[in-house]
């Protein structure tokens, strides 16, 4: 087994978990309506900003979607985004890493969401978010790593994070100022369709015919 | 034989809301029943509906107890999408409505969505197309109709199916005097040949009363009154005079009993109090003609305005029209004689291909659907603090704009309009009166009365045009066919005349009720007999 056969399985199986988890959720239909749209402007906001190497909206709509809607939506946002962006960018073995990568994104941002009942200043938030870039980053070169044919040492991996730290640190900083820019507006919007999802049904009193 | 709708003791709040939208309603409405939902704006209305449709609390999340039961089927174990097949709706946007891109589209997809076979779909396409007039529309991609053609392609939709009930939400706002009379001629056709139940809200009950079997009164979430129609006038007479129609006004004000359904019921009590002469045939008086007026000092001025699609089709031929500073002209046509048109030249957001459009300044535009002026997530930061207290909104300033009701939304679209840096010159508003109350309505004059800049409104509501405006333009097919003072053109015809003038036949040229009931009692008092 290759290094880029065993981490492939490896991948291919957690995306294979994470739709699974989606839909075993039985998610309704306006989830789902949700889940498409976001993903969407997920995949838009990447290539809205295409001239601008690695400076995108897309990581913090993924982390901000799974911060308000939870694990699973997050996770599917994010992977479907990178799956539909990449009808544009092109599709190759990147895929599946970036699929992985940026539906982790939107797991650890439910994961924040979870953790502190939703109650993130503007300012932490972003810099969550900025810190979910460089993990994106950290990803990435992981996979460059795996896939290319030198040795594989700590320090291989550490050339290959130096030669990529300024697109990671230029991802980190933007993620950092649109999390600023519209973060908490995105939350708030997100909020309001997350209470629509909520139905209290007051019981029928047996008594009634 | 047992209800298609049932409504039992649903109490139903919306999240994040202070208080129940509807409080312990119960409501039975039998198979091939007319009914008609009155009651002031917000009054629960459409969440009745939205409740018959499974979208409360579907769609809306939020609090719901009780029951509703739409042909069997408990909203509690059915959604929306099973209630579609037996339940057709129609809702105040009909914009928001439309998914397709071409009208044939549009009418063909909820019966696709119940997997009929191609052939039997584009029969029932057809049919529907027929039944609704709007056969010459159906390869016309849906962008470009025009608010009444899109409301009545919204109609064909949810009627494809024939489906058991249909649930309406003022399906007549935006449809011209004609369209809107025809529409409920042919709800109560479905309604007769098919036993399809209706449930209809509306504002203007002057055009629905007469085909009604019950009418339900709401009244903050909760039903006040709940009688035949006769009844409900007489109980709304004596307990909510603003839901009064025109007519029961004139009836009240005159001394006069008991309150007409309609305008037939009208005259012929007229009639029997020997107060209205049917041999003497009333000539509508003659259009009047068009003044020549000076366009250098105008607020809004069109000299031979042309607006041509490519392709050939003119939307606008040769409009002349000047509006003086602070003159209130009302703008009234069929649906697609090109009143929005107009508007959207005046504003600027269109140019002319031919001829010229001139302003003084700003000119301020009010669209059909407010909801694309806001923006923000406050009312209190849609506009400033004086504009939102000179429409009446001091006291939702916290609220969410998209949480207000069809009506207020409205207002807060006229207050952001009208709080601009400059004071507009001229206001032009398309179909300001969409979801509003006549209590709102009258507000609404009122407020456009107070104002200092030149007023242009497309209204198909003659009631609201003798309300607001002194001039009347009447537009068909992108010419100005008529332009007079209100009292010449709204008096006389029959589809561009207030129900009081319908009841008078233009008699002594009253327009609204007041007006008509000091004539009526003059004469009962002098006892002029014809």
């Amino acid at each position: 087994m290759t290094w880029a056969g065993a981490t492939f399985a490896i991948l291919l199986a957690s995306l294979a978990a994470g739709y699974a988890w989606f839909e075993r959720a039985r998610p309704t239909a306006r989830l789902v309506a949700m889940v498409a749209t976001m993903a969407g402007l997920a995949a838009l906001g990447r290539i809205a900003f295409a001239p601008v190497p690695n400076v995108k909206p897309t990581t913090d709509i993924v982390v901000l979607t799974g911060f308000v809607l939870g694990g699973a939506p997050g996770f599917a946002v994010g992977a479907t985004g990178a799956l539909a962006s990449n009808v544009v960018f092109g599709q190759g073995p990147w895929t599946p890493w970036q699929m992985a990568a940026w539906g982790l994104a939107g797991l650890l941002g439910a994961a924040l969401g979870a953790a502190t009942g939703r109650r993130v200043g503007r300012v932490p938030l972003a810099l969550f978010c900025g810190a979910m870039g460089l993990l994106f980053g950290a990803i990435m070169d992981l996979s460059t790593f795996t896939t290319f044919s030198g040795e594989r040492t700590l320090d291989q991996y550490l050339a290959i994070s130096g030669t990529s730290l300024p697109f990671n640190a230029a991802h980190a900083i933007g993620n950092v100022a649109f999390c600023l820019a519209f973060g908490p507006a995105l939350v708030r919007a997100l909020e309001r369709f997350r209470a629509r999802l909520h139905i209290t049904w007051i019981p029928l009193e047996v008594s009634r015919p | 034989m047992s209800p298609v709708l049932s409504l039992q003791g649903v109490t139903y709040r919306y999240p994040g809301a202070d208080g129940d939208a509807l409080r312990d309603v119960s409501l039975d409405v039998a198979p091939g029943e007319f009914v008609v939902l009155a009651g002031l704006s917000a009054s629960g209305k459409s969440t009745v509906l939205r409740a018959a449709a499974g979208l409360v609390p579907h769609f809306h999340g939020g609090t719901f107890a009780g029951r509703a039961v739409v042909a069997g089927m408990d909203t509690r174990e059915h959604g929306p999408g099973d209630l579609a097949a037996v339940a057709g709706t129609l809702f105040q946007d009909p914009e928001t409505q439309s998914v397709m891109a071409t009208v044939r589209a549009e009418l063909a997809f909820p019966l696709e969505n119940r997997g009929w076979p191609a052939g039997a779909v584009a029969r029932g396409v057809e049919e529907v197309a027929l039944a609704l007039g709007i056969e010459a529309l159906l390869d016309r991609p849906t962008p470009e109709l025009s608010g009444g053609e899109l409301q009545r392609v919204a109609l064909g939709a949810a009627l494809a199916g024939r489906p058991r009930i249909v649930l309406l939400d003022e399906p007549t706002s935006q449809l011209d005097p004609v369209a809107g009379d025809e529409l409920v001629w042919l709800l109560r056709r479905l309604n007769e040949e098919w036993g399809t139940a209706v449930v209809l809200a509306e504002h203007r009950l002057e055009r629905c009363l007469a085909h009604a079997d019950r009418v339900v009164v709401l009244d903050d979430g909760a039903i006040a009154c709940d009688a035949a129609p006769s009844d409900a006038l007489a109980w709304a007479a004596e307990r909510a005079p603003a839901l009064q129609t025109p007519a029961a006004r004139l009836f009240a004000r005159a001394g006069l009993r008991p309150p007409p359904a309609s305008v037939r019921d009208a005259r012929a009590t007229l009639r029997g109090h020997g107060l209205i002469d049917d041999d003497a045939v009333a000539v509508p008086p003659a259009a009047p003609a068009a003044k020549r007026r000076r366009s250098r000092d105008a607020a809004l001025a069109f000299e031979h305005a042309w607006h041509e699609l490519r392709g050939g089709r003119a939307i606008l031929r040769g409009v002349d029209l000047v509006v003086e500073p602070g003159e209130r002209v009302a703008l009234m046509g069929r649906n697609g004689a090109g009143k929005s048109t107009l508007l959207r030249h005046a504003a600027g957001l269109l140019a002319p291909t031919r001829g010229r459009v001139r302003a003084r300044g700003r000119v301020g535009l009010l669209l059909q659907s407010p909801g694309d002026y806001l923006v923000h997530e406050r009312v209190g930061d849609e506009a400033p603090a004086a504009a939102l207290a000179a429409v009446g909104l001091a006291g939702v300033v916290d609220r969410h704009p998209r949480d207000l009701s069809g009506g207020q939304r409205q207002r807060l679209a006229l207050a952001i309009v009208m709080g601009g840096s400059e004071a507009p010159a001229c206001l032009c508003l398309d179909e300001p009166t969409r979801g509003m109350d006549r209590a709102v309505k009258g507000e609404l004059a009122d407020r456009l009365h107070a104002l200092d800049a030149a007023v242009v409104v497309a209204t198909h509501d003659p009631e609201f045009a003798v309300a607001v405006a002194e001039r009347v333009v009447l537009l068909a097919d992108g010419r100005v066919i008529a332009d007079g003072p209100a009292r010449e053109v709204l008096s006389g015809g029959w589809y561009f005349a207030t129900e009081t003038a319908r009841v008078l036949g233009g008699l002594g040229g009253a327009l609204t009720p007041e007006e008509g009931a000091e004539l009526l009692r003059d004469k009962l008092v002098t006892g002029v007999a014809p």
